[in-house]
């Protein structure tokens, strides 16, 4: 099995908001990064790959496998992390564990204290104590301890400090290290990609603008600066996007090298960054955190 | 399955004690116990929707390896568990001989305001189940669970002054109690599976926010 998920021409609408006929195939032992500005689909991307949603039309495949013969055994082999509590308040860490260890056909206990521990939870004081860290981490704990072979993540580092979120994003290196397990993280800090993710997918008013090795993005996606005078309408196709002012115009290209040798040395040549890509291609007005 | 019907009692942790203490007050003001009965159990299986609506427990549970199938079924089943304990409970304390717990002259036999209760209760879930699967969000979860307990409570007098007014009027006769009861627990029963197919339909095709 190559891919851990695979959507085939996926399609959910709104009233206001459509995901529209999306194919997307995301390899097994690698981290997936799914970017996009805040109502992009992202979160029902995630959904309608966790069964939360069902697709109006279109295939869901997990590990192979659909929903509606193999939903439990799937499930048994995904490890979710939300930004939303999803875990009781009134319950302490303890209590909560005990409900859910059972459900899971590998959960082990001994790995849900090892995480408890590394991640400093307190077992027998109430969730409603914790902060939205230690909330996130007692569900990564919970996702860790059970051998999940797919962790789903939406937008685990959301409303995190820098800290916090370092700590969780070497937690996710770790989880990758056996080679085995595969990652799907949504978010919109794109520095926390950066540092992480093998591929990237780039997620647009409902539809997959691109699905890429984040190498690729790197080496071929440049932002361009240089003087009006350098456009005509020719050199302009080689833009994804283009910012202009009274004199000067700054660019996004997705091929670095025939960028360079069109300016040579009459321009700014930078790689872009995941949130200059994202910027861009949102018509330089969207919401995304480069911190 | 029956850890979803496990994890519906056990969410209520130290609430239990609160539970049993309305009960126990309830009895020694010498309540009915149809109207103990379906008071108790209809807050602790509207707490359990609370909790879980709380907790965002639709998203973790339909997370969870379980199919929404058994996600509402435990819930149904969790009800008849709730009657049964509290049920159990009651009846345990008419029992006991004492001054504190008599019990207050009634219309009703023991078995009658037991089976009344059960009446009351299914009848109630079934009409507030479906709506809450589709309706019911953190900000309108109270409003469902206030409006619920409502609707028992007039349920119960419902059931008491009706079924008062037709040994009055001699439609039910002492040889046709049984027979009455007996149809009314299957009719409301028969309701509430129906309500149960309902409920399977309209969660099956929720969106889980």
């Amino acid at each position: 099995m190559e891919h851990v998920i695979e959507l085939e021409n996926v399609t959910k609408s709104y009233d206001r908001f459509r995901v529209s006929d999306v194919s997307l195939k995301i390899k097994k032992g690698f981290v997936t990064g799914i970017i996009g500005s805040n109502g992009a689909g992202k979160s029902t991307m995630i959904k309608m790959i966790l069964n939360l949603m069902q697709p109006d039309s279109g295939m869901v495949r997990i590990f192979g496998e659909e929903y509606t013969q193999h939903e439990k055994s799937i499930k048994d082999r995904i490890g979710f992390v939300f930004s939303k509590d999803v875990l009781y308040d009134e319950l302490t860490l303890l209590a909560q564990k005990k409900l859910i260890a059972p459900c899971y056909t590998r959960w082990e206990d001994a790995l849900f204290y090892q995480y408890c521990d590394m991640f400093k939870l307190p077992l027998k004081q109430k969730l409603k104590t914790f902060s939205k860290g230690m909330k996130i981490k007692a569900t990564l704990a919970i996702a860790l301890s059970h051998h999940a072979e797919l962790f789903i993540m939406d937008e685990p580092t959301a409303g995190l400090d820098p800290v916090f979120r370092r700590e969780i994003l070497d937690i996710l290196q770790d989880i990758m290290l056996d080679g085995e397990k595969s990652i799907v993280l949504s978010t919109h800090i794109m520095s926390d990609l950066s540092s992480i993710a093998d591929y990237i997918t780039y997620v647009r008013q409902g539809n997959i603008i691109f699905s890429k090795e984040i190498h690729d993005i790197q080496d071929n996606y440049v932002v361009v600066r240089g003087g009006l005078d350098l456009l005509d309408s020719d050199i302009e196709k080689f833009f994804l996007s283009i910012k202009k002012t009274a004199s000067s115009f700054e660019g996004l290209a997705s091929n670095r090298k025939a960028v360079e040798e069109i300016f040579e040395a009459e321009t700014i040549i930078e790689k872009a960054s995941l949130g200059e890509i994202m910027y861009y291609m949102e018509g330089g007005h969207c919401d995304v955190a480069i911190n | 399955m029956l850890l979803l019907i496990k994890k519906d009692l056990a969410i209520h942790k130290l609430s239990w004690l609160l539970y049993f203490a309305m009960l126990v007050f309830f009895m020694s003001f010498n309540k009915d116990i149809i109207f103990v009965i379906a008071l108790i159990s209809a807050i602790i299986i509207m707490n359990t929707f609370y909790y879980d609506e709380l907790a965002n427990g639709h998203r973790l549970w339909n997370t969870l390896p379980f199919t929404r199938k058994e996600i509402v079924s435990a819930r149904y089943y969790s009800l008849l568990v709730n009657i049964s304990i509290v049920a159990a409970v009651v009846l345990l304390i008419t029992f006991i001989p004492s001054t504190i717990f008599t019990s207050p002259p009634s219309l009703m036999s023991t078995w009658e305001e037991v089976i009344g209760s059960f009446v009351v209760m299914t009848i109630s879930a079934s009409l507030f189940f479906p709506l809450v699967y589709k309706l019911a969000e953190k900000k309108s979860i109270f409003t469902f669970v206030i409006l619920y307990i409502l609707s028992v409570i007039a349920g119960v007098y419902g059931l008491y002054y009706s079924y008062d007014y037709l040994i009055r009027s001699s439609v039910i006769t002492p040889s046709s109690i049984g027979l009455f009861w007996g149809m009314l627990a299957a009719s409301s029963f028969i309701f509430y599976l129906l309500s149960w197919g309902l409920s399977l339909r309209i969660y099956k095709a929720k969106e889980i926010l």
